[in-house]
């Protein structure tokens, strides 16, 4: 009986009727009906079937989004910034320039304080990420609905390399960006090396190589361009100098930071680089970003290139995501290319396209109903669900202030 | 040998020796810190009205006008005045939004200045824990790019802070935020300077890396009990040496033959001076302090010592104290979601400024960032929106204040600026849209009634930094 009645209630299909539908991929869909079941979407459009019984959500006056997606996060891997005894997104000591080895997956922890904080402003997805010098290591994808179990094909499959060729990067090469490429070069000719010749590096008969075998081995679906590799540079030159090196090295590079990618648009799109970009960063806190510009989300739509809108690996803000594509749209940004670059964009350049990032009949149902414009600062979540569960919207901060007002 | 020789010689000289008189030193006689500048305003008489006049002082007006000139503000009310002044420039700018100026408490701009390069790196005198002897003022730099983009997101007066490392890091800064080329001109005239302390992790962690005093949290407070005691002692002397320099001259000026010496000046030790002046009120403490339990104590030692906190700087756990904060009037400059990023920051919530503001106690939403500076009225907007979801309601005009008037107060400037009232000065900004929507831009940005910004105009004033880059 028991049994019977469970199956019931998770195959009751959740319907959400009369609602505006930002899509993802920059459309939208008006008095639309989107209907969730076993924790996928099964319709999306103005006819629907007729499903009994079901569980009906008036969205008159709302807006139903896809999950929002964050890539630069250290969510899962840090709970407090400055204690180290909670960090486990970067590796530091001898050797720690870089570290394709450094696979973050399995330090990955669901339950972590952060995680209802960033979903309760409509996080859906991160890639926690690991942080570092040239080479940092590799990221996994991850929903945040603080599940314990069923993590492992999730924490073991890495995402993507992440990287950074700026001057802070540099100071692990003597302080030169010259030297940096340089050995970058090496490091991944060392990779094909070691692929090439395995028996005689097992032998001990190999030469002397750039890295230990574990980080080259780390470093193969890279240079088979299987595996996107995610370098963070702001400097025109620097970015350019990226573009080529992964274009002679046959890489599949996506581009973070970026402050004066605009500069160098044409290149990006020839290439088919992606930017991940910070729309409130866009100000010279360097040298390298003197040329940034406030509106450089608009400059890179409008010249064709694909954007990603991240908080920019704030540690314990990445709950302003919606502010950052909000401040893009103040800047320019057309508003459904501000949904799509914290949805569908995200997904496709980190091959989860097939899955997630938009409201399409056979995706996964990480969906956001919002009272109001999900971009606007004073507009709530009215359900967010991943995988079609609904998910609290209660956090320790909500906690504390209600223990507080009962004082 | 020689004392005998000089001991003949006075033999041999019968003339009588006459001790010249003491100089007399007093107060006056010190050297003078350089005065502040004049007001400088904008002469012309204007008239704006059809928009929405949000004053901070209790009032939307919708639609009102302002009217304000030379600089200061003559009326605000709803509609259109009955009597215009001759000469009066009138402009319709219905459908826009009028605040007054935003005021950011806490700013590093000019002392950590960007570019982030090393020799812009200004902000703390890390050298001992107690430096009250330097101003945030004579490290300004009024090149700082950021400058110049906090005007564009409506900010018309900072306080410019010393960093945290230090337990007192010494006087803040008041800048007006009218473009000049050195920090004198930029000061706010007439604003009394501030003092900022820190409690917690940053002074313990900054000496305990060099391996000296403060390295706990009981080092922290014992150091500055130490430095209090002595500030009041400082004092003490100033205070014998004034009633001493008063009675010599009530009585020994009038026969100078019998004049006694004047009393001694004590000697002026700049760092005590600073202490002194906070003792007696002039200079307003700005505290550096995240968590409950030490707001606590830092109340209790300012009772101690005889002092007064004007406002807790970053307060993230001041919801846990907001009845004694209200009680004794003492402000929280806060964020409305900075968290976790340090072990006293673990506690922080959205809802610390609604719930400061539910319990009657003076919120105010700071920056303590040359980013969100640029955007202070959507951080204000996000801790409504934080204290709604918890059953908060805060209107307009209360969450205008968090940004205007409550910081205004805290920095003892709150009879010029931080509404829109007459008398005060035309410090204020024209939105396009509800200032505390995300998609609101400053149009115009006004100070002392002079434009110091206008949107996408090619006139606004930049940093010097960046002059090849338009």
């Amino acid at each position: 009986m028991f049994y019977v009645l469970a199956a019931l209630i998770i195959s009751t299909p959740t319907v959400i009727e009369n609602t505006r539908v930002e899509v993802g991929d920059g459309t939208a869909l008006t008095n639309a009906t989107v209907i969730i079941e076993e924790g996928k979407i099964v319709y999306v459009g103005n006819e629907p079937p007729v499903t009994n019984p079901a569980k009906v959500i008036n969205g008159l006056g709302k807006i139903l989004t896809p999950g929002f997606i964050e890539t630069q996060s250290t969510i899962g891997l840090s709970e407090v910034g400055m204690e180290d005894s909670t960090n486990d997104y970067y590796v530091s000591g001898p050797a720690s320039h870089a570290t394709p080895a450094f696979h973050v997956g399995s330090a990955f922890n669901p339950k972590s304080v952060r995680i209802p904080i960033a979903r309760a402003q409509g996080i859906t997805s991160v890639i926690a990420r690991p942080t570092g010098q040239l080479i940092h290591g590799t990221g996994i994808w991850v929903d945040l609905n603080s599940k314990l179990y069923g993590m492992g094909k999730t924490l073991d499959t890495p995402i993507a390399m992440f990287g950074a060729v700026g001057a802070r990067a540099a100071r692990a090469f003597g302080g030169s960006k010259a030297k940096l490429w340089a050995n970058f070069n090496s490091m991944i000719n060392d990779s094909r090396f070691y692929v090439k010749n395995f028996r005689d590096f097992e032998r001990n008969q190999s030469r002397q190589l750039s890295l230990a075998e574990d980080h080259l081995a780390a470093l193969i679906p890279v240079t088979e361009a299987k595996m996107p590799l995610v370098l963070a540079a702001h400097q025109a030159s620097d970015i350019l100098q990226a573009v080529r090196f992964s274009k002679r090295q046959k890489l599949q590079l996506i581009l973070s930071g970026g402050a004066e990618s605009w500069q160098v648009s044409k290149a990006l799109i020839n290439n088919n680089i992606p930017v991940i970009l910070t729309p409130s960063h866009q100000y010279p806190t360097s040298f390298e970003k003197r040329h940034a510009k406030d509106n450089l989300a608009t400059r890179l739509v409008n010249a064709g290139v694909r954007i990603i809108i991240s908080t920019g690996n704030s540690m314990q803000n990445i709950r302003r995501l919606r502010q950052e594509a909000g401040r893009a749209v103040t800047m320019g940004l057309e508003y459904g290319q501000a949904i799509k670059a914290i949805t569908l964009e995200p997904a496709k350049a980190f091959n989860k396209a097939s899955e997630l990032g938009s409201v399409e009949v056979g995706k996964r149902a990480n969906l956001i109903l919002w009272s109001d414009d999900p971009l606007e600062i004073d507009s709530v979540i009215e359900n967010l669900w991943i995988d079609g569960e609904i998910q609290s919207m209660d956090t320790r901060q909500t906690k504390l202030a209600k223990k507080y007002m009962l004082r | 040998m020689f004392a005998l020789a000089l001991l003949c010689a006075s033999c041999f000289n019968k003339k009588e020796i006459v001790i010249p008189p003491k100089p007399l030193l007093t107060p006056a006689s010190l050297a003078k810190e350089a005065p502040d500048p004049e007001r400088l305003v904008n002469p012309t008489s204007i008239l704006l009205h059809g928009a929405t006049i949000m004053d901070a002082n209790g009032n939307v007006f919708s639609p009102g006008f302002i009217h304000f000139s030379n600089g200061t503000i003559e009326a605000v009310g709803p509609g259109v005045p009955e009597n215009i002044p001759q000469g009066t420039a009138v402009l319709n700018i219905s459908g826009k939004y009028v605040t007054p100026g935003l005021i950011d408490t806490h700013s590093h701009m000019g002392v950590y200045a960007i570019p982030h390069v090393s020799a812009h790196s200004d902000g703390n005198e890390a050298t001992h824990p107690v430096t009250s002897e330097v101003w945030a003022e004579h490290s300004f730099w009024p090149q700082d790019p950021a400058i110049f983009r906090a005007l564009g997101g409506g900010i018309t007066t900072i306080q410019v802070l010393p960093g945290s490392a230090n337990l007192i890091g010494g006087r803040s800064y008041i800048a007006h935020l009218q473009p000049k080329v050195s920090a004198r001109e930029m000061r706010f005239p007439g604003a009394p300077q501030g003092l900022k302390m820190a409690c917690g992790e940053n002074p313990k962690r900054v000496y305990r890396g060099k391996g000296r005093a403060p390295s706990t949290r009981m080092g922290n407070i014992a150091q500055m009990r130490a430095t209090f005691q002595k500030a009041h002692e400082y004092m003490r002397r100033w205070e014998t040496y004034e009633r001493d320099l008063k009675y010599w001259q009530s009585t020994n000026h009038l026969d100078p033959a019998k004049a006694e010496d004047p009393p001694s000046l004590p000697e002026r030790n700049l760092a005590m001076e600073t202490l002194a002046k906070v003792l007696k009120g002039e200079i307003l403490v700005h505290n550096h302090c995240y968590r409950a339990d030490e707001m606590h104590l830092m109340l209790d030692l300012a009772q101690e010592f005889g002092f007064k906190i004007r406002s807790f700087h970053h307060a993230l756990e001041a919801y846990k104290l907001a009845p004694r904060l209200a009680q004794e009037g003492v402000a929280s400059s806060t964020w409305a979601d900075w968290w976790g990023f340090k072990m006293e920051a673990f506690d922080g919530i959205p809802q610390n400024a609604g719930l400061l503001s539910r319990a009657g106690a003076r919120a105010i939403i700071h920056s303590d960032s040359n980013n969100d500076i640029r955007y202070l009225n959507q951080e204000a907007a996000k801790a409504r929106a934080a204290a709604a979801k918890v059953g908060i309601a805060i209107d307009d005009n209360e969450v205008l204040r968090w940004i205007t008037a409550n910081p205004a107060w805290a920095l003892g400037i709150e009879d010029k600026v931080g509404t829109l009232e007459a008398g005060k000065w035309a410090d204020l900004v024209i939105w396009d849209k509800n200032p505390f929507s995300v998609y609101a831009q400053a149009q115009q940005v006004l100070i002392n009634g002079m434009l110091v910004y206008e949107k996408d105009s090619k006139t606004n004033s930049v940093s010097d930094f960046e002059v090849d880059l338009n």
